[in-house]
């Protein structure tokens, strides 16, 4: 979709824009001395060999925050969060989860992937599904005690699946899949969450369903980094906002850093910005619609 | 009316059925078992039965099926070198080797090996893993084939390894059998939770840091182990459909893995059982009497669970029309 009027005249900033990519000592660092970040990521260079995955990444989160990873396809965002899942290995920088190293607490941090790579098929109930994730605490040689069920039944509950438990995974609705999700981090007790473009694929229902979700998430403490296509829903119902193209392109408070220029640069100049007073109104994003 | 008729005609039908049965009941069902050979089979059919079901059910769930039917024909030299060996009257002076079957240890030696082989092709991703296993099945298959060709009078001796040969189960195999079963079975057991985390989700299995690859390497050989244990039932040919058949019926039924183990269990064991006297009584090679019954359940569940969905489509369309017609009117 081509705009009528060339972004540049809208705003001019755009086309006399020339500066390096944001060095990291520019970012706007959230300075708090009182509270841990429930996760911190230090630098962070992933790479397959001699490409890079995602470089220099340098950011943190307080618990409770909600923030949305934006990026073309291929920026490195599900790279990202394999390394900070503890799934790839970090070629450079650290990350600390809850103040301690991630190599003793990665299994606080949850991943959601991607609604594709899961099989759906596969014979197990929601239970079931959640109960996966207690695994650990279970320990080997054992079978899940009280406790346990316990904790899957408060998980349930907290998404508000818990009377959809006896269903088989396959069965259920895209939202009430991505529940099921969320309920296996709740009873991971995890401290991070992670979601891998939660909102692909469904419909605006399901997402209004996964975003109260996620408020409940807010209220027990829970940091939500999800990575999203939907710019839109970013620049409303997130705290932060973390743009990425490889490299980091910035990273604050979404009334911050969610404007055209930063927008112009993590998508390299084909999406082109419309910004009427307050809501932010996003059209046309060519590089997206070629995937 | 005419419905009525038939149901009735069909009940006739099956109480003269079991009339017959239950007076023959001694030549039908207990004169094969008078044979200390055939009882023998027997237990090690249904033995075979319950492990290959169970196992079965992880090969389904995890989409290896492939693998499988590679590992059954990659044993294949190994049992070729053990049966040269044991022509030659040159058997490893072994307690448990020098008394069982030589070819049972061989076909395990051998399945080990194309295993770990197979492991080692598709690690790291450098080449697409039906590609690996089909490069070492059939390098493995021909190896063996050609091993075998050497000997003479080998095409009685490869259509027994090929397609089983029930009979030649000794009283020292019928042990091994059953320690082999009872060991697999106890690994499923005790790494259930693993195996169905590390199956439906390895990348959380990750995260939580267990040692996926350990577990990966141990299914692989719990596979190899029932694959060696069911040759001399099904040979190598039949050898798939006894893991996933069975397997694949539960799945219809069920959506649980447990479930899904237990009833595959059963399954299979009752095809042994219906197999074996339908080889016994019609005098057809047990082998594939046992596959075709667990062929012919799986049709049965499958036509009429299609049938269920076909009825209960009809009455949602006709309760449909019924809503709609009075407001039409």
């Amino acid at each position: 979709m081509k705009p009528a009027i060339a972004p540049e005249e809208v705003y001019p900033e755009l086309a006399v824009y020339s500066d390096p990519i944001t060095t990291i000592e520019s970012l706007p660092m959230v300075v708090s001395e009182d509270v841990t970040p429930a996760i911190e990521v230090v630098n962070l260079t992933v790479r397959y060999g001699q490409v890079p995955g995602c470089e220099a990444i340098h950011f943190s989160a307080f618990p409770g925050e909600r923030i949305a990873v934006i990026g073309p396809n291929g920026a490195g965002k599900s790279t990202l969060f394999k390394a900070m899942v503890g799934l790839l290995p970090m070629y450079s920088g650290s990350i600390s989860v809850g103040g301690e190293s991630c190599a003793a607490s990665h299994f606080r941090v949850s991943y959601v992937p991607q609604h594709e790579s899961v099989d759906w098929k596969f014979p197990a109930n929601v239970w079931d599904v959640v109960m996966m994730s207690r695994t650990r605490h279970i320990g080997y040689f054992r079978a899940p005690r009280k406790a346990d069920r316990q904790a899957v039944r408060d998980a349930l509950e907290k998404v508000e699946m818990w009377h959809l438990r006896h269903r088989q995974i396959g069965q259920l609705s895209g939202g009430q899949r991505r529940r099921v999700f969320i309920a296996r981090a709740l009873a991971q007790k995890a401290a991070v969450l992670l979601m891998d473009e939660p909102f692909a694929g469904v419909d605006a229902s399901a997402e209004a369903e996964i975003m109260g979700v996620l408020d409940t998430l807010r209220e027990l403490k829970v940091t939500i980094i999800v990575s999203t296509h939907n710019l839109g829903q970013a620049a409303h119902h997130y705290d932060k906002v973390l743009m990425m193209n490889r490299q980091q392109i910035a990273f604050g408070p979404t009334a911050e850093v969610f404007n055209a220029k930063n927008l112009s640069r993590t998508f390299g100049g084909f999406l082109t910005v419309w910004q009427d007073q307050s809501p932010y109104t996003v059209i046309a994003d060519d590089s997206c619609h070629e995937c | 009316m005419i419905n009525v008729l038939a149901t009735l005609s069909l009940w006739e039908l099956i109480q003269r059925g079991w009339d017959v049965l239950l007076r023959d009941y001694h030549w039908f069902i207990t004169k094969p078992l008078e044979i200390a050979l055939l009882q023998r089979s027997l237990e090690a059919a249904i033995l075979v039965g319950v492990l290959s079901g169970v196992v079965g059910s992880l090969v389904v769930v995890r989409g290896m099926s492939f693998f499988a039917d590679a590992l059954s024909h990659s044993i294949l030299p190994g049992v070729a070198i053990m049966y040269q060996r044991s022509r030659a009257g040159d058997v490893p002076d072994i307690p448990g080797v020098r008394d069982a079957n030589p070819l049972l240890w061989g076909a395990l030696g051998a399945g080990i090996v194309s295993t770990f082989l197979i492991g080692f092709l598709t690690r790291h991703e450098r080449l697409r893993s039906d590609t690996a296993i089909g490069i070492v099945f059939a390098g493995m298959f021909a190896l063996g084939i050609a091993m075998v060709s050497r000997v003479e009078s080998y095409a009685g001796d490869l259509t027994h390894i090929l397609f089983g040969q029930i009979l030649g189960i000794g009283p020292q195999d019928l042990n091994i059998i059953i320690g082999f079963s009872m060991v697999v079975l106890l690994v499923v057991i005790i790494f259930y939770k693993e195996f169905m985390l590390i199956s439906f989700d390895p990348l959380l299995a990750k995260t939580l840091r267990l040692p996926t690859e350990f577990f990966r390497y141990l299914l692989l050989l719990l596979i190899a182990t029932t694959i060696v244990v069911s040759l001399q039932i099904v040979g190598i040919s039949l050898m798939l459909a006894l893991l996933i058949t069975p397997a694949a019926t539960a799945s219809l039924i069920t959506h649980r893995l447990h479930w899904m183990m237990i009833l595959a269990a059963l399954m299979g064991s009752a095809s042994s059982i219906i197999g074996f006297y339908a080889s016994y009584h019609l005098d057809v090679a047990t082998g594939p009497a046992i596959v075709l019954v667990a062929t012919g359940m799986f049709g049965v569940v499958f036509l009429e669970q299609t049938l269920q969905n076909q009825v209960r489509w009809g009455l949602y369309r006709l309760r449909q029309t019924q809503e709609t017609s009075p407001t039409n009117t």
